[in-house]
């Protein structure tokens, strides 16, 4: 099962976690800031999630299929 | 070609000068980063060069390298600190308030307080608003008839008048907004010009934000309003604010777009794919292969180390500058197959012509969408645009702190 | 003895099997875990196989499952290229191939499924199924600008493929016994959507026709021959008519097999027995007997099995879920379509080309399904009012 981790107070508003999985990550109102809609998003979008992870520029966002 | 991957110490410089910095790029390859800059990156991760004012900061040339040492606490971006590394066409008119050469965690508060206007959806949002500029704009451009210069009348204008829609400008002063915001670009502009300029802006930017805060509306000037408002910012603050947002957004996007356009049409076969697609995927992976192979930033993102870093082989003392060649990352093998070749359907999401780390630009949802409307929208309605010129008169902005062109005549 | 100190063999390695390995560690399971899978490739992914990797888009190395890290982090035994053989049901004993005999005091069966295959079709040349990385691979070799395929079967597969293959330039038919492609998966509308872009895609279909025989020459496929009489001239041909639960090893171990291994809510086939995946037909507690062969599934009814061997079990009660991804559209459905469902746009429209659809029972006008069209975040959030919906009525 894909876990996702958002590291929130290290993120930056850049936008990329929302272009690159938008069905995982939005972004707050008020400010921009991410959040995780979902915490182990369906197979199908792992590689987008990875895709999310790997742009990050704060490095905020871990995947994993483990604990 | 082999990577020299090998630890180097501090002290190889002891065996030739380093070289000067900025570089000059080879005028028959001018969307190439200068021929001794790619060398420096196929000899090795970090090598220094030295600035007009004789310092010697550290030259990051790879893309693990400067990725890494983006996202390090150890690296500041506070140009207040001694030893920050400053290039001598760096005169910018960010002004000290700038958050963008602060760090956390002022840097980040300053920060959050923009960031909302350029969240992807609402950027999506204003879509509808900045296709109607592009085609008011491109309407004008037919209706004059060709030849004209693209950055004058397309390049130019186009940004400036998003940012007028962002801020709240109203459309009876855009052209007020404009003149002052071009002076601000303008080369011929001497630094006199240029301070009254920022004062006349920031003049009216104050009256903006007085007219916000009895007349809200749904754009940036009325939330810095609401904040002065609410004693997070004074007025001063939220001004100088409004002046960053320009600056930040103007040259840097009007320089893509001319610049962009030029390499299209250098590239017949990439335009040709553009043109004949109807898939707005490759509108979208266009855009980062363009921001990716041409990389304006072209003089490195700045910082300073606070504690020594040891790193592929190299230590960086603390109290010592480091220069992040973007351009070069961008062009390394490593992360990106057969770099020097432009191919729009690459996937190149991973770039950094927005930089990386805490400082990467908060306005790039935006710039991509304003440079999506732009590229296809001229094409598809100036399908046979060309260059009314030869490449080798085309006059590029070589000392400039964004690279792009001058003028850029076309016709149709 | 306690459950989280118990020694479990998983019969199968790929999503299913690993991920209940995965599970149980992270359950706090601490004893011996061993896993057996007859390929020898590293686990990896399937979906892929039609898509990605079928295209060339990605090469085998993205396609791996886990990490050798991730792999190793689990401490386990992994036994990569040696198939079971034979279960001794009240021993819990698997004798492999090899001559191994493996005990446990839980096993867990993960089998999954073998490709149905056209009678008589076994070796012909240019002849192809699809389930493993080695027949992706051989199958993208074949595939090239021009060149003629004809895919037997119009389900998830048979249409990805034929969706994967045009986009490769190649002329594609597709043909199979749905009058139009996934209709039972999708229902007659949202399935003429289908049809529409593969006609686009220029695919030629077939519907409401089976295969009579294939044209062979000096042991090559030239042509398939369809009941309609009709000879579809082929250079490569697909097979993509189904897949049958790996389970003719189990055929005298005693358990109850009726197109799978039959398990209780709890997806036990007998005691200290679990079966996950492709291969398992467990209760529903409200949908009844079911198989489901989804990689969703796999993740999910891994969960469910790997409480149950820690102790800490419920009943196995998902909303069935599976995505394709054809023509640059995410295609996903929530639920099960109805073949005469209603369906009701709530967001997007038909005509743009991306919407998402309520799929409403016609006699009782009760939300069963959730379809996506090109629109993911959507759909996601439409799923969401479904599980509340379904709540309800259960």
């Amino acid at each position: 099962m894909l876990k996702v981790i958002l590291e929130q107070d290290k993120c930056v508003a850049s936008g990329q976690c929302v272009t690159a999985a938008e069905t995982v990550f939005d972004q707050r109102d008020e400010d921009g800031i991410a959040v995780l809609l979902e915490e182990h998003p369906s197979p199908e979008v792992e590689a987008e999630v990875r895709q999310a992870a790997a742009v990050c520029p704060v490095l905020a966002i871990h995947v994993t299929t483990d604990n | 070609m082999t990577r020299n991957n090998t630890g180097r110490s501090g002290t190889e410089n002891t065996i030739k000068p380093p070289a000067a910095f900025p570089m000059a790029r080879e005028p028959r390859c001018p969307f190439d980063p200068p021929p001794m800059a790619s060398a420096a990156q196929e000899a090795g991760p970090l090598t220094r060069v030295e600035l007009s004012d004789g310092s010697t900061p550290w030259f990051v040339t790879r893309y693990a390298e400067q990725r890494a040492l983006l996202s390090d606490p150890r690296i500041s971006a506070d140009v207040t600190r001694p030893g920050y590394p400053i290039p001598a066409n760096s005169g910018s008119t960010a002004s000290p308030f700038s958050f963008i050469l602060m760090d956390d965690p002022e840097h980040a508060r300053l920060r959050r307080m923009v960031t909302a206007p350029f969240m992807v959806k609402r950027v999506q949002a204003m879509r509808p608003g900045v296709q109607k500029i592009v085609d008011d704009l491109i309407d004008d451009m037919l209706a004059a008839g060709g030849p004209v210069d693209l950055v004058e009348a397309f390049a130019l204008p186009m940004p400036s008048l998003v940012i007028c829609e962002l801020l709240g400008v109203p459309y009876s002063d855009h052209s007020f907004f404009q003149r002052n915001s071009n002076a601000l670009i303008n080369r011929q502009a001497n630094p006199q010009e240029r301070r009254a300029a920022v004062e006349a802006l920031v003049a009216y930017l104050h009256g903006l934000l007085e007219m916000k805060k009895n007349h809200p509306a749904d754009d940036v000037f009325s939330d810095l309003a609401r904040r002065v408002r609410d004693n997070q910012l004074t007025n001063d603050d939220a001004a100088m604010m409004g002046v960053l947002l320009l600056v930040a957004g103007h040259e840097t996007t009007a320089n893509m777009i001319a610049l962009g356009t030029l390499a299209l049409l250098q590239h017949p076969d990439q335009l040709k794919l553009l043109k004949e697609s109807d898939d707005p995927a490759l509108v979208t992976s266009a855009v980062e292969e363009l921001l990716r192979y041409l990389t304006i930033t072209h003089d490195g993102r700045k910082r300073l180390a606070v504690e020594d870093i040891e790193i592929s082989g190299s230590t960086i003392r603390a109290g010592e500058g480091v220069i992040m060649a973007t351009d070069l990352a961008n062009r390394d093998p490593e992360a990106f197959s057969d770099p020097d070749r432009l191919d729009l359907g690459r996937d190149a999401r991973h770039h950094m012509a927005f930089g990386f780390g805490v400082h990467q630009c908060l306005g790039q949802p935006l710039a991509r969408m304003e440079l999506e409307v732009a590229y296809s929208t001229l094409f598809r309605r100036i399908p046979d645009l060309r260059l009314a010129t030869t490449l080798a008169k085309v006059p590029f902005k070589n000392d400039g702190s964004v690279y792009g062109v001058y003028e850029l005549p076309v016709t149709w | 003895m306690m459950n989280i100190d118990r020694d479990v063999l998983i019969i199968g390695a790929s999503a299913a099997g690993l991920s209940v390995a995965e599970a149980l560690r992270r359950g706090g399971h601490r004893g011996r875990l061993t896993l057996i899978d007859a390929e020898t490739h590293f686990p990896y992914d399937r979906p892929p196989l039609s898509k990605q990797l079928l295209s060339g888009a990605w090469d085998a190395s993205k396609v791996a499952l886990r990490s050798h890290d991730a792999l190793s982090a689990l401490e386990s035994e992994l036994l990569l290229g040696d198939r079971a053989e034979h279960l001794e049901t009240a021993a819990l004993s698997v004798r492999t191939a090899s001559g191994r005999i493996l005990t446990a005091d839980a096993i867990v069966l993960a089998t999954g499924v073998t490709p149905r295959c056209l009678p008589g079709s076994d070796d012909i040349s240019g002849v192809h199924v699809l389930r493993s990385l080695d027949h992706a691979a051989q199958l993208h070799q074949r595939l090239r600008p021009g060149r003629r395929l004809v895919v037997v079967g119009n389900g998830v597969m048979g249409s990805e493929v034929a969706a994967t293959a045009s986009a490769m330039g190649v002329n594609v038919s597709l043909t199979g016994k749905a009058s139009t492609p996934m209709a039972p998966q999708l229902g007659s509308f949202a399935s003429s959507l289908l049809a529409a872009e593969h006609k686009a895609a220029g695919i030629r279909l077939y519907g409401d026709v089976g295969v009579e025989n294939l044209v062979v020459r000096g042991g090559s496929v030239e042509g398939v021959a369809l009941s309609s009489g009709e000879v579809l001239p082929a250079d490569d041909a697909v097979v993509a008519i189904g897949s049958e639960p790996a389970t003719n090893w189990l055929s005298n171990s005693g358990l109850s097999l009726d197109d799978g291994i039959v398990c209780d809510s709890f997806c036990r086939a007998a005691p200290n027995i679990w079966a996950v995946g492709d291969v398992a037909r467990w209760n529903h507690p409200v949908l009844g007997s079911l198989r489901l062969e989804n990689r969703t599934n796999a993740a999910e009814q891994a969960l469910a099995v790997a409480a149950d061997i820690l102790g800490n079990g419920e009943p196995y009660a998902p909303i069935p879920y599976f995505w394709t991804d054809q023509h640059g559209l995410r295609i996903q459905v929530h639920g099960t379509i109805p073949a005469d469902a209603r369906l009701q746009v709530t967001d997007g429209d038909v005509t743009s080309g991306r919407f998402v659809a309520i799929a409403m029972t016609p006699e009782e006008d009760r939300p069963v399904a959730v379809l996506g069209w090109g629109m993911p975040k959507q759909t996601r959030a439409r799923r969401a009012e479904l599980q509340t919906a379904n709540s309800v009525a259960l």
